[in-house]
């Protein structure tokens, strides 16, 4: 797995592969940012866990700062999906997985390194992202009459750093989604508009037309859920067990997909 | 001749070992109970047309395929479980797979990587196929013939005990496919195994020792390169100066024993090509004059149509 893993980051370091991403996750999240600070002037707003607004209240809190990159966890989970989806279709559309396969035949380790390859890949996307939208909103909170002094202390820097890793682990558990969907699919577009469909419109109608009570359980509510760091109705640790969960379908099942798949790319 | 001059598959130092592979695709049979043995050493060809099995058979050699049916082993190991052996293989299956973006280095480095190989062999195999200067060119920027050398450069980095290559000299200009043929036989010298999978004939003739023929998926032959070729009926052609000398001449090779063919001031003659001589002999002593004389050997390209064809009548 190490010499997997070592082999797909020299695919990975390319700045170019990292940047387009990490400017798509960024661009995002200074959007949001700046939305959520300059629309926060009504006390009586919602918390980040529903997506109407944030408050005042809210962003005076220790992780105010990372309000809008919180706020942006469905939209770098995405990024998340397409990411590892694109990575991982690429290699069988190109037929460079017939090439590495003829080096190393080992299914399960040549997939256990590659996805631990594209998880350094979206964490330091992700970490970027977030390092963007904190920095925008020290830059605009202060014009914008928003209370900050609770975000440059130990408390603050405890919450960033509690924000970003729920983040990193919704998003990963997405991108081994993306993964599962890539390797069924072998097509990076039909992956991603799958995926995409799927968590944004298809688990919506399943929510609203067929079974509302599985709001907690189906997969996109559970990673919005987490990236907030637990809601009324599923608690953190709920939500960190049911991604692991998921995380761990997803993972076998591509494992177990790419193991029985004949290579004719 | 016989299309069935198949090897006995019982050595002991066989490269590869192919006994009664299948692979089905749904309801169409790619490949259909191969059987066959190649030893180690030298240089083989894989021959057949378009669609009849050549890459599905390398592939399910390499692992990438299982097959439905039958089995093989590649270094003595079954190709059940190819992580025993194919740390001794390289391979260039159908068209060289690399990274568009990544250079050519950076592309042989992910493979070592993979391999756990030294970054050292990467500029050894870089030297071997001349690419030295052109490493640090993306990948995308290579020419077809550059993009050829890069996935022969990537299949030689493990030293490999067997070299598979599809189609290793497509896109090369005549003196890249000189260099690599003459890399292939220093290869086969030094004890490597390699196996070319080409559709040109020529090229097959003139750099393997043995072949391995197949058609929809059948085996036609599997052999040394010279059996073959000595099964196969050669011809001696005749013109004579006048158009009129022709009967003659041919009753006179009659005479010899011989059964040739008239064809205005041509005579064929089926004989091997050392009967030219004697037949320019029997024209001397009759006093008559020859335009021509020329023997001609079965060649792989008309040998290969006359088992296809052989076949393709043989399944009809």
């Amino acid at each position: 797995m190490i010499a997997s893993f070592r082999s797909e980051l020299v695919k990975l370091l390319r700045l170019t592969t990292i940047f387009g991403y990490a400017a798509a996750a960024s661009g995002f999240t200074i959007m949001l940012t700046v939305v959520s600070i300059l629309n926060a002037d009504n006390p009586s707003g919602h918390g980040p866990g529903n997506r109407d607004g944030v408050s005042l209240e809210t962003l005076a809190e220790p992780g105010g700062y990372l309000a809008g990159f919180e706020s942006a966890s469905s939209f770098l989970g995405i990024v998340a999906l397409a990411l590892f989806a694109s990575s991982i279709a690429a290699e069988f559309s190109t037929g460079t997985i017939r090439a590495l396969l003829t080096i190393d035949s080992r299914r399960r380790s040549l997939l256990a390194g590659k996805v631990v390859g594209l998880a350094f890949a979206l964490m330091a996307v992700v970490t970027f992202a977030a390092l963007v939208g904190a920095t925008i909103a020290f830059v605009i909170a202060g014009p914008q009459g928003v209370e900050t002094s609770a975000w440059a202390t130990v408390d603050g820097l405890s919450e960033g750093l509690s924000i970003w890793a729920n983040s990193v682990i919704a998003t990963i558990v997405w991108g081994l989604f993306g993964a599962l969907i890539a390797m069924i699919s072998r097509s990076a577009a039909l992956s991603i508009s799958a995926g995409v469909a799927y968590f944004l419109i298809g688990e919506q109608f399943i929510l609203h037309s067929l079974w509302p009570s599985t709001a907690d359980w189906l997969p996109a509510g559970v990673l919005d859920t987490l990236a907030v760091g637990g809601t009324d109705t599923l608690s953190y640790t709920g939500a960190i067990a049911l991604a692991g969960l998921y995380a761990v379908v997803a993972y076998v099942a591509s494992s177990a997909v790419f193991e029985r798949r004949d290579v004719t790319d | 001749m016989s299309i069935d001059v198949i090897q006995p598959v019982t050595r002991t130092d066989s490269a590869i070992r192919v006994e009664g592979l299948t692979k089905d695709f749904g309801r169409h049979r790619a490949v259909d109970s191969l059987t066959f043995d190649i030893p180690a050493g030298g240089v083989t060809g894989f021959v057949g047309p378009n669609g009849s099995g050549k890459s599905t058979t390398f592939r399910m050699l390499l692992g990438l395929i299982r097959p439905t049916s039958g089995n093989a082993w590649m270094l003595g190991h079954p190709i059940s479980d190819p992580s025993r052996y194919i740390a001794e293989v390289g391979a260039l299956v159908e068209s060289p797979a690399m990274y568009p973006k990544l250079t050519g280095y950076k592309n042989l480095l992910a493979l070592a990587r993979l391999g756990r190989l030294p970054t050292t062999r990467i500029d050894e195999v870089l030297e071997i196929v001349d690419l030295t200067d052109r490493a640090s060119d993306r990948y995308e920027n290579y020419s077809l013939g550059m993009k050829q050398r890069l996935g022969i450069a990537g299949a030689l980095l493990q030293a490999p005990k067997v070299l598979m290559l599809d189609e290793p000299t497509n896109g090369l200009d005549p003196a890249g496919t000189v260099e690599i043929r003459a890399l292939f036989r220093r290869l086969a010298e030094a004890g490597t195994s390699v196996i070319v999978s080409s559709h040109l004939l020529s090229e097959i003739q003139a750099a393997c020792d043995r072949l391995v023929m197949i058609q929809d998926g059948h085996l036609l032959f599997s052999g040394r390169l010279e059996q073959l070729l000595a099964a196969q009926h050669s011809t001696v052609v005749a013109v004579t100066a006048d158009p009129a000398d022709a009967p003659r001449l041919a009753q006179l090779t009659r005479e010899a024993g011989m059964s040739p063919s008239i064809d205005g001031a041509r005579i064929e003659v089926d004989a091997k090509p050392d009967w030219s001589p004697q037949l320019s002999r029997i024209a001397l002593d009759a006093g008559i004059v020859l335009r021509e004389l020329r023997p001609i050997e079965a060649n792989l390209e008309t040998t290969f149509l006359d088992l296809t064809s052989n076949h393709e009548r043989n399944a009809k």
